[in-house]
Formats: structure tokens, sequence, C-alpha cells
């Protein structure tokens, strides 16, 4: 699992993820996700084109950042997930918490007119 | 070999005798998820299967792996899961076999999905992933092992997936060298696959807004070891509550209608006050406020969230109808109660002892208080010199004092008196003062004048004196024959004179250091001569320092004005109407400091 963070303009924040989010690949970025997506309060767009796969484990990932940006007064949306990702993703609810767009240009948009 | 699936499903899934078959076991930990998923790819990759129906096979056995180790209730250090998948032409099956508590997840309700961002809501999103992304599964409880399995229908053509699989043929084959490793015999566990003869066990009752509390109940004291299934509604439709760092949730003589299980964070619970030391800290799955509910009565402690807290509450009704009819919730509790009541009783002793302890320090400051008292000379004073009269007085402010008086005769012709005040109060006091004194008897059997007296003593005072203390002292040598008085005051309140009944003033002594402070101090001294009927009164500050209510001192004229009324009493007289006087002006006002005179006569 590896994650790459992209400051973009103003507070907007891509931050992109390349693996498995099962439990070695939530294991492997969570200090570090957690770190970027909770401490304070942003905009960010969770690229996950690059994620492979993805379990229960890892929408717990996405959950902890989603409720600290809440809490902060944040906000945190996915993009462009692959096909059995978003599957996993709608059948967990999750686009129900965080906005899930087609492509990362589409949520920085969303987020920028926000 | 025939799989074991439940009684109403045998034969209708039995896959052709010529499909793959692979097992493996693994312990019931979390690196262990990672393995299976390695393992379980390279079988699907070994069967053909397309990227999709990889990822569902993965998906799934991550899943119930994850749900097996998270809520299985095992022994982590023994327990295995065994996976087997047999993968046919256009079907997959996969089988996992563990020991944890019964729990069937083929037919637990599912959580809602998540509304808001609680974690209690990420429960159950694992079984719903299960659910959701494989075709069919099946559970049943054999040999006490939980034995669920869940098919896959293959999508997409094998020769598309192989086609797939020869662009990544260097990964297919690293991930064969992998599965070799993996299925090594050591690996696996060699155990018979029952011939579909297991017995279905009960279906599992736990529902999903059960599920959704799966992962603390078991972390609440008071409903471990309950069944999930008694509890499924029940803690549901409890409500959580949210309280800020120092927020009172219950306070004495309130009465609230719940419990209060901490979820997260902390609370604290004090009595009498909540300034005071708190008597015990409620931790996350402990509870606080059961006493009430069950006696009826109101509260009697202080409830205050230590830090941001998150409590269910219990309502009690549902608690004394609904809960306690729960055997091991109604065990719970009474562990709980007698729990707290041990504390209690720890508690009572604790304060017995130290009552015990400042009842015995009591006894020992009521002994040194007559040790003191006792190393103050006993009226009448001189009785066997007709020539002068003495009395003396002192009454501490507290158990032990710091003032003291002394007279004595230090030849045939030559008397010694002196009085002072150490500063401060209470036992360091003290006993400086029984130094101070001790060093003023040793001083005076070798020497008769006083300013080399005072300047030995200080000397003394000064060695060892890491506390600072220091006293104000008058010495005074009365020549019986030339009737001379020389004195010398370190630091203390000029001595009341009057000459041969003239009128009374303050004697204007040379002004000097207090004792104990510098030893290489010089004192200087003065000297007056009494004649018959001279009276001189020593006292300290406790006396003209003595405070009325509304904080006025009685003061120089007031002392002054005092004796003057009553010169020529007696003085056993004199003094008393001195101590009287000061009493009345201070009445109903605590005594700060000790009050001491020494009254002195010249007789005809």
């Amino acid at each position: 699992m590896k994650m790459t963070i992209h400051p973009m303009a103003g507070d907007l924040t891509v931050i992109s993820l390349e693996g498995r989010l099962d439990i070695q690949g939530a294991d492997a970025i969570d200090d570090q996700f957690a770190f970027a997506t909770t401490t304070k309060p942003k905009r960010i767009v969770v690229d996950l084109s690059q994620v492979v796969f993805m379990a229960s484990i890892g929408i717990r990932t996405l959950f902890t950042a989603a409720r600290a940006q809440t809490a902060r007064g944040g906000r945190i949306v996915l993009a462009a997930p692959t096909e059995m990702v978003n599957k996993v993703l709608l059948t967990a609810g999750v686009d129900q918490l965080m906005p899930i767009f087609d492509s990362v240009e589409l949520a920085c948009t969303a987020l920028e007119s926000a | 070999m025939a799989l074991a699936v439940s009684p109403a499903q045998r034969g209708a899934d039995h896959l052709p005798t010529g499909a793959l078959r692979r097992r493996l076991s693994v312990p019931n930990e979390r690196a262990a998820v990672a393995t299976a998923s390695v393992w379980i790819r390279a079988v699907g990759a070994e069967a053909g299967l397309s990227e999709t129906d990889l990822f569902r096979l993965d998906l799934c056995v991550t899943e119930a792996l994850t749900n097996t180790f998270s809520y299985g209730g095992l022994d982590a250090d023994s327990a295995h899961t065994e996976i087997e998948c047999e993968a046919a032409e256009h079907v997959v099956r996969c089988t996992l076999r563990d020991a944890g508590v019964a729990f069937d997840p083929a037919a637990a309700e599912l959580p809602a999905l998540p509304s808001l961002l609680d974690h209690a809501a990420r429960g159950g999103a694992g079984l719903r992933l299960v659910r959701e992304f494989a075709d069919a599964c099946t559970y049943l409880r054999e040999a006490e092992r939980n034995v669920f399995s869940f098919t896959l229908q293959r999508h997409g053509s094998r020769a598309s997936s192989r086609s797939n699989w020869v662009a990544r043929g260097a990964e297919r084959r690293a991930l064969v060298e992998r599965l070799k490793v993996l299925s090594r015999p050591a690996g696996v566990i060699g155990v018979g696959i029952a011939d579909g003869s297991g017995d279905a066990v009960e279906r599992d009752r736990r529902s999903g807004v059960e599920r959704r509390a799966l992962g603390f109940i078991s972390q609440l004291r008071i409903l471990q070891g309950a069944p999930y299934s008694a509890l499924e509604t029940l803690i549901a439709d409890c409500p959580q509550r949210t309280l800020a760092a120092e927020q009172v949730w219950l306070a004495p003589g309130e009465r609230s209608t719940d419990v209060a299980v901490v979820l997260t964070g902390r609370l604290r619970v004090h009595v009498e006050s909540a300034e005071t030391a708190p008597i015990y800290v409620v931790d996350v799955g402990h509870c606080a406020g059961e006493m009430q509910l069950l006696d009826g009565d109101p509260a009697s402690a202080f409830v205050i969230a230590d830090v941001d807290s998150t409590v269910l509450l219990i309502p009690g009704r549902m608690l004394r109808e609904r809960l306690l009819s729960i055997p091991q919730v109604a065990a719970n509790l009474l562990s709980i109660l007698a729990g707290r009541i041990r504390r209690s009783d720890r508690l009572i002793a604790e304060q017995v002892r130290a009552a015990m302890e400042l009842e015995r320090l009591h006894r020992e400051l009521k002994l040194a208080q007559e040790i003191q008292v006792s190393m103050l000379p006993v009226p009448p004073l001189f009785s066997e010199l007709p020539q002068i009269d003495c009395v003396g007085f002192m009454r501490p402010a507290k158990e032990v004092g710091g003032d003291f008086y002394d007279a004595f005769a230090l030849d045939a012709n030559h008397v010694f008196v002196t009085i002072g005040d150490i500063c401060g109060k209470g036992l360091p006091s003290a006993l400086f003062m029984v130094r101070t004194l001790t060093t003023l008897w040793n001083e005076t059997t070798r020497r008769r004048n006083p300013q080399r007296i005072v300047e030995h003593v200080n000397r003394h005072l000064c060695v060892n004196n890491d506390s600072g203390l220091f006293v104000s002292l008058f010495c005074g040598v009365y020549d019986l024959g030339t009737r001379c008085l020389q004195f010398v005051s370190a630091g203390h309140n000029p001595p009341l004179i009057s000459i041969a009944g003239e009128p009374l003033h303050f004697l204007d002594a040379p002004r000097n250091l207090v004792a104990g402070i510098a030893p290489q101090a010089n004192f200087r001294a003065g000297s007056i001569e009494l004649r018959a009927g001279s009276l001189v009164i020593l006292y300290t500050d406790g006396l003209t320092e003595a405070e009325s209510v509304d904080q006025q001192w009685f003061g120089d004229e007031r002392l002054l004005a005092t004796i003057e009324h009553v010169r020529d009493e007696p003085l056993p007289e004199l003094t008393s109407a001195v101590v009287r006087a000061v009493d009345e002006f201070a009445v109903d006002a605590v005594q700060a400091d000790d009050l001491t005179l020494l009254a002195f006569r010249v007789n005809a």
C-alpha cells in the first residue's frame, strides 16, 4: 500500500492511494493517512484509482478520516474507484457518507465550488 | 469427497469430482488474513478465475476470516481456521471452519447502512460485503465448529481470464510458488471433512442491530457473558449521550432514571463535594448510577465526566424488568455491587486508620504540651526571696506553643528572668522553644552577664538551624544587692516598667536582632535601678496583638491602661486582670497566638 499527498490550490489536497486496502494495507497507511486527514480541517480528495482491493477494514480507515473532517468542518470525498472497489463502497454504504466521484478532476471541481 | 453443507442444501450443490481442491489452515490473527488472501488468489488463479471473481473470492475470504478472529472469542494461541477452496468450471465454493462461538454469518441480520459517522455503524460492514459479493452462503455447526461456506458463480470466461494470466505469467508463477509454500503439509491440517452429517445448530438469533453493538457489548462489564440474542433489541433501544469534560451527569440528591455505561472516555465519582478527590473512576465498560436505581434513593455522589465521554444510558425500567432477568446480567450486577462494597469497606478501613492516627497524634501533642508546660516554672516564684515577687502566665494558642518564660536564682544575690517568643507555631516552634530554654539554662550556669548569655544562646541557636526559626528574647539579671537590673532585648517587645510608683512606661531598651539568625551578632545591653515598689511586666506580642472580632489589636495603649489600673494589686491578681482584659477584648475571636506574661515586683 502506497500513499502520496498532492497539495493543490488553497486547502485542497489530493491523496492518492495505491495497492490493496486490506488489513495489511490499512495497517501500512493508517497512521500516515490519519495524520493527513484528521489533524486539520481541509478539503480532501482521496484518489482510489490505483486501489486494486478494498476490504471492510479499509472502509473503516476512510470512515475515520470522514468523521474527523466532519467534526472539524472540513470535507473529504472519494474519487475514481475501480468497478469492484466502487461496488464494495456502495455495498457498505460509504456513498451515503462521502460523495464518490468518477474522476479526480470532477471531485476537485466539486470541492472547489463548494 | 462431499462438502459439508446444511441438510437443506445437501446434494444440491455438489461440485464435479474433477474440481480443483485446495486447503489451508491459518491461525486466527490479523496477519493470517493477508496470508489467506495471497493463497486464495493463487488458488483462484490456478483455477483460471477472472479478475472480478478473484476480487470477490479474496474479499469474501478476507471478511469471513476477519469476522472470525474479531468476534469468534477464540484463544488466539491455539485456534486456527481451516479454509477449503473448491473450484469447478462454473462455480467456486469456499468453506471456512473455526472453533469459535457459534455464529451464523449467513443468517445474521445485516446492520442498517451507516447514516451517521458513528463508529458503532462500522461493525457488520464485512458481513454485508460477504453476503453481497457471494452468490450463496450456508452455515452449520458441526462438531463444535462453525462451518461457513460461500459459493461464487463464475463471471467472465476462463479463456479471457487465462489470457489475462498469460499476460502476467511471471506474477502467476510467483503466486504458484507461494502457493506451494503455503500448502506444505505442515501448514495443512488433515482433518477429514464430514460427509454432510453435521447437525445444523439452532439458528443464530443475533440481529443486525445487535451486531452494531457487538463490537462493544463484550466490553461492557454489566452485560458480559450474556447471550446476544437476549440483548439484541434491548441495547439497540438505549440512547447514547455525550458528556463534555467536567460535565456533571449526576449530583447527590438527584434521581436518574438510567444507568450510564461508559463507552468512551471516563467518569469519576466524588462524595461530599466535587472538589474532593474522587473515590473512584469509572472506566470504559463500567457503569455508574446503578445503586440509586436499585434502591430508589437519590444519588449519593457526584458523577462527573473526567474527559469528553460517551455513555450508553440503560433505562432503569429496562434494567429491572428485562436485563436483570438474564442470569448473567444479574450475576454481573451482583459482582459489580460486591466490588463497590469491598471498595467502601476499604475506604472505611482507611478512614478509621487515619482517624486512629489522628487520635494518636492528638494524644502525643497533649503529652508534648504537658512536657512543655512542665518546663516552665510553677508559681510561686522566688518564694524564698522576700525582696521580690514574681508571677508568670502562659497560654498556648494551639496544643503546643512557642512562647516561654522563666525565672530563677543564679546565686544568692542574682535572679534571672526571661521571656521569649519563637516565630511560628506548632510542633517546630515548640521544639525550638525547648532548645532555647535548655540553652539558656546551660548558659546561665556559668554566666551572670545577660549580654554574654544572649550572645552565646544566639550562637548556639544558629547552629543546625536549617529551618530558619528564630526567637525574640528578653533576658534580665537582677542584683538583689545593688537593685540593678541588667537586661538585653533581642528583638523583643519593650517591657512595661514603673520605678518606685512612678507612672508606667515602655522601657527604652537598646534594640538588637532576634536570636537564631546571625551567629556573630552583637547584643547591646541596658541597665536600670529598680528601687522598692518598682514593677516590671514582660509579655509577648500575643498579648498586644490579641485581635477582637472587628480585627482591632489589643495594643500598647490598652495594655498600659489596663496594667495602670491594677498596678497595686498583688501580682497573681494583676496578671489575671490583664489576661481577663485581653479575653474580654478578644471575646469570640480565635486566639491566634500564645499569650505569655511575666510580672516582677521589687518589695520594700
